[in-house]
């Protein structure tokens, strides 16, 4: 499904990613970890398609297409998404107004009618459920004075709501609270299937407690240095980066 | 649903009347400078005076009221005057339908006379029927006296007019007395150069006004604000709020001062305009300004001049919203601000079909 060779990433010529490769196959769930600075959000940017980072070299293939060239709304519209380390606000722009948009955008593009508004609501209320959100949310403006575990919530809020088929979740855990973790996971483990991926980037093992990976990949100085199963996370939980990077 | 005019053909100016027509009981219609009785609706508790048999009236009360105005009985404008026994419950509709071949010139004069504890809406609309070759030059006066208790809320629509011949000057004068309220909001769309001035004399305790606005402004189309807020009373309150966007080498001046008279203590007042320029060719200038003589008042101020956020751009793409619908979502929630203050549920879908359509036929975006 996703297939990256000998990414080189830079950010105002300043070198990020070094040759990165990565693969994910469809229904699998990879957690990368790795230290501050490392390149995790860098590569989870670039992958989404921000065009703030340079691409200097290598490829990010999507279903055996090159996707470098191709715009962030168009790999959204492919099955990609990425929930974001730190979700904008914006201001008079409501949660409901913002995914009844981009869930007609994403409709329009597979050549479906946009969901009446009962169903749209109907869809959401089941999802608002399943991470325990209560109404109010839908018509409060996107992200703007909500708390960091709100904010989190929000984002795999539309993850459920779109349905993509590789998730990248940068950071997810961050800022979030044990039993906010917990509902978090739940929605995520809800959605797994054998055709959606997930690419977990996370700092700590604590939420792959809840989430458990089929491969575990620690990246350092922009390169995946190491990849195992779930038990090298916990393996790098006790004895920390420097053991495991030297 | 009213439907608005996308050209300005006859055609397009009959159907906007026929729509007023059909939604509300209340219109007057003003035809080239003079009211069209009959093709008005004037409810019980207005009254529009200043042709033939009222004339001698309305200069009594104009000259009574408006004190600038010439008191040797002539009178070249309409006085509108809304009594005590008004009940609206529907807006009044005031429509300025102009098909007259003067090209230069035109002078409207309106005055509106709001009596004690009257309270009213007044929805204002301009419609013209002439080509967008033809040059057309107008200036309207529209002052406006609120007594004691009385409670204005205005609409004031520029409806959609390409011709960049179109030039207009618009000079308002608000009084307000004490513990009268106004809400003011005017909207601008596209075409030709609008001057705004619009001074506002606070005279009386406990009087607010609220004055906002909406520019989305494509090609060379100007709007300028040259506003005077006055708080000559105690115990008032004022807010400006002034949204602007603006494409292509559209531009506009916001110049604007808060005046707090030494005995206007307790003023509170706001004063805030914020711009979106979205072309390298088009341009804002803003000034805001405060003349404080008091020494118990609360006055904020502000302005911006920015763009629409990348950041938040990305986010939208990131979801699968194209950059085109990510812009006019971003500037809709730009605008909210000002729309969320219009009561009228009808009016404020109105006006938001109005944006949907100019942002959406519009490239906001490189």
């Amino acid at each position: 499904m996703l297939k990256i060779e000998n990414l080189q990433c830079s950010i105002n010529a300043n070198p990020v990613l070094k040759g990165l490769n990565l693969s994910v196959k469809p229904g699998e769930v990879h957690a990368i970890m790795g230290p501050n600075g490392s390149g995790k959000s860098t590569l989870a940017s670039v992958i989404a398609g921000n065009d703030n980072y340079d691409v200097d070299g290598g490829d990010i293939n999507f279903d055996n297409q090159s996707i470098l060239e191709i715009s962030p709304e168009e790999r959204a519209r492919m099955g990609i998404f990425m929930s974001f380390q730190y979700p904008v606000e914006i201001p008079g722009v409501s949660v409901s107004n913002f995914i009844k948009t981009a869930v007609t955008a994403m409709r329009k593009f597979r050549g479906e009618k946009p969901l009446s508004s009962s169903d749209l609501l109907k869809a959401m209320k089941e999802n608002m459920d399943l991470l325990k959100m209560d109404s109010g949310f839908l018509s409060r403006s996107m992200n703007e004075g909500f708390s960091g575990g709100e904010k989190k919530r929000n984002e795999i809020f539309q993850l459920a709501m779109l349905n993509p088929r590789l998730s990248i979740l940068d950071e997810t855990d961050s800022g979030l609270d044990i039993d906010a973790l917990k509902i978090v996971a739940n929605g995520v483990n809800r959605l797994r299937s054998a055709e959606n991926s997930f690419i977990i980037i996370t700092h700590y093992q604590r939420l792959l407690d809840y989430i458990s990976p089929d491969h575990v990949h620690i990246l350092s100085d922009g390169k995946i240095v190491s990849s195992g199963s779930a038990e090298l996370a916990l393996k790098l939980e006790k004895e920390g980066y420097d053991e495991i990077t030297k | 649903m009213m439907k608005s005019q996308s050209s300005l053909g006859l055609d397009s100016v009959e159907n906007t009347l026929r729509s007023i027509v059909r939604e509300s009981d209340a219109y007057v219609i003003i035809r080239n400078g003079h009211c069209d009785f009959e093709l008005s609706n004037i409810p019980d508790g207005v009254n529009v005076m200043g042709e033939s048999k009222e004339k001698e009236l309305a200069a009594t009360i104009l000259a009574n009221k408006f004190e600038y105005v010439a008191k040797d009985g002539q009178i070249d404008g309409l006085l509108i005057e809304c009594t005590s026994s008004i009940r609206l419950d529907e807006p009044l509709y005031v429509i300025f339908l102009d098909n007259s071949q003067i090209e230069q010139g035109r002078i409207y004069h309106n005055f509106y006379l709001l009596r004690e504890g009257v309270r009213v809406n007044i929805i204002e609309k301009k419609l013209s029927d002439l080509g967008r070759a033809k040059k057309q030059n107008l200036n309207m006066f529209s002052s406006w006296f609120l007594e004691n208790e009385s409670a204005l809320t205005y609409y004031g629509y520029e409806l959609p007019n390409k011709s960049p011949y179109y030039s207009i000057n618009n000079c308002v004068v608000i009084r307000q007395m004490g513990n009268s309220s106004c809400s003011f909001f005017t909207f601008y769309w596209e075409g030709g150069v609008t001057n705004n001035e619009l001074e506002v004399f606070l005279d009386g305790e406990f009087a607010a006004c609220k004055l906002y606005s909406v520019s989305l402004l494509l090609n060379s189309t100007i709007v300028n604000h040259k506003i005077r807020m006055n708080h000559n009373f105690p115990n008032c309150e004022s807010c400006q709020l002034y949204k602007g966007v603006f494409n292509d080498n559209s531009s506009s001046h916001f110049d604007s001062i808060v005046y707090v008279n030494k005995h206007a203590q307790k003023t509170s007042s706001t004063q805030q305009n914020n711009n979106i320029i979205l072309s390298d060719y088009a341009s804002v200038k803003s000034d805001p300004q405060l003349e404080i003589f008091a020494d118990d008042v609360k006055c904020a101020h502000g302005s911006t001049v920015g763009q629409v956020d990348p950041k938040a751009l990305f986010y939208l793409q990131s979801r699968g919203i194209g950059k085109k619908d990510g812009t006019a979502l971003l500037l809709q929630g730009f605008l909210c601000d000002v729309i969320d203050e219009i009561v009228d549920l009808k009016l404020r879908e109105f006006t938001l079909n109005e944006f949907y359509k100019i942002l959406s036929i519009n490239h906001y975006y490189e």
